[in-house]
């Protein structure tokens, strides 16, 4: 970097050197790729199990999901992460930054993604738990066999697109000093007054990962298109069969 | 403690204000810009579809930091409250844009071949026809969008404008008792958002009772 000190830089010079910023600024892609792993890899079969909660016959159960899906969604993540980051330690609770990132951001993925995933199990027909119960299925494998792949259709692409917000606010974690893209962007502008340059540098490296991903949820969203497509294999006839209209 | 409660509640008003600027800023400049999406010409089209993926794929706080940050050090210097609008105005362009891109998407083409069957004029077509569907058809979405603005005006709190968030850290900062503080902001939120899902409800029920075609 010190290759920026000497000259005084053009006024517009921001336009074409700011790749030169994007290796220093890659180790913290690093970290946001690792919190966004961990609030989607924790918060997603956390929200499964929430969504579930609020479903079931126990009042409790019910409310106690509600009450964590709700404070999850309605609180802004900066919220969250000062929540986590400084008032827990007030009771006693010390977590250090990269761990108070990680519990606000499960918080957040838990609660809206068991909202999507209670959007998704509303989608299945009501008469595919019955043909389960006809079929004597115990919960697990009417879960498993029967209702989760038709849901996961519906829910898959929302499921992607929360991911791509997740990814976006780690970037909320620089607050909380967690040492993710912005931290490392802010403090390098601050030290060469090169703000413009290498915040370019940052949107650059969001953009790489987060166009090509929300490509892919839309052509995704296109393909699974919801609930009860009847798949091509089941149509096709087993191997080997005869086809009726050849005897005739 | 009483007076940071105040205070707190006091911020209220910075956080309406960037959420209601924002949110005024994207439902009127949203309109000219999904014209674009609609142009026949594939150039413009582009230009629609390039500039919602950069801003909507980039974090907010990265423009945050660009409007106030960068601006400055080209010679623009924008106060923190300017810079948080802009920034939050300009996403929620893009942002609305979209949404009533899905809200044309979803009025059948029927509709405007009945308006032409009838003879209508463009604009009587525009707006006996077509606006009414339009803005029933937005307003559900527009108003889920609204409180996602209510939550990022939070942002501004980085760049220093006295908002909920900066108010509570300044006083978790003096007095300390942080987990009250902070779910007390937290609870001004839910308490602001849940009126606007309760209104947003009351205007989706009567849209649909005076427009009941389809």
């Amino acid at each position: 970097m010190s290759s920026f000190l000497p000259t005084t830089p053009a006024p517009l010079s921001w336009l074409w050197d700011w790749y030169q910023w994007i290796p220093t600024l890659l180790p913290g892609l690093g970290t946001a790729l690792l919190l966004t792993l961990v609030s989607v890899g924790v918060g997603y079969p956390l929200g499964f199990g929430l969504a579930l909660l609020t479903e079931t016959r126990s009042a409790l159960a019910r409310w106690f999901a509600i009450v964590v899906v709700e404070v999850g969604r309605g609180l802004p993540i900066l919220v969250l992460l000062l929540l986590v980051y400084r008032g827990l330690p007030s009771v006693g609770i010390l977590f250090d930054a990269f761990l108070s990132a990680s519990v606000a951001l499960v918080w957040s993925s838990a609660a809206y993604s068991a909202e999507i995933i209670r959007t998704g199990l509303g989608a299945v027909p009501r008469g595919q738990f019955d043909a389960a119960y006809a079929l004597s299925m115990n919960r697990t494998d009417m879960y498993r066999l029967i209702v989760l792949p038709q849901a996961l259709r519906v829910s898959i692409p929302p499921l992607v697109n929360l991911g791509i917000t997740m990814f976006h606010a780690t970037s909320l974690a620089t607050v909380i000093t967690v040492e993710e893209i912005m931290h490392i962007a802010n403090l390098e502008g601050s030290i060469y007054f090169r703000y413009m340059s290498v915040f370019m540098a940052a949107a650059v490296i969001y953009l790489a990962i987060t166009v090509p991903v929300s490509l892919y949820a839309d052509r995704l969203a296109k393909r699974l298109g919801g609930v009860m497509t009847v798949r091509k294999t089941v149509l096709r006839r087993p191997a080997g069969s005869v086809p009726v209209s050849a005897e005739s | 403690m009483a007076e940071a409660f105040l205070l707190i509640a006091a911020a209220t008003g910075a956080t309406l204000l960037l959420t209601v600027s924002a949110a005024l800023i994207g439902i009127v400049l949203g309109a000219p810009l999904v014209l674009l999406a609609q142009s026949r010409s594939a150039i413009l089209r582009g230009i629609y579809t390039v500039f919602v993926h950069v801003v909507r794929g980039v974090p907010a706080l990265v423009w945050l930091f660009i409007a106030f940050f960068g601006l400055a050090e080209l010679g623009i210097v924008l106060p923190a409250l300017a810079s948080a609008v802009l920034t939050l105005g300009i996403i929620a362009i893009a942002t609305m844009a979209e949404i009533y891109r899905g809200g044309l998407a979803a009025i059948r083409q029927g509709q405007y071949e009945a308006g032409w069957a009838l003879s209508l004029g463009r604009w009587s077509l525009a707006k006996d026809i077509i606006f009414p569907q339009l803005f029933r058809a937005v307003s559900p979405t527009t108003a889920t969008y609204i409180v996602g603005l209510l939550k990022d005006s939070a942002l501004a709190s980085i760049i220093g404008v006295p908002e909920i968030v900066y108010v509570t850290g300044l006083e978790v900062q003096s007095l300390g008792h942080g987990l009250e503080l902070f779910l007390f902001a937290g609870l001004i939120y839910l308490a602001l958002s849940i009126p606007l899902g309760v209104v947003s409800r009351v205007i989706h029920v009567r849209l649909t009772r005076r427009y009941a075609v389809l």
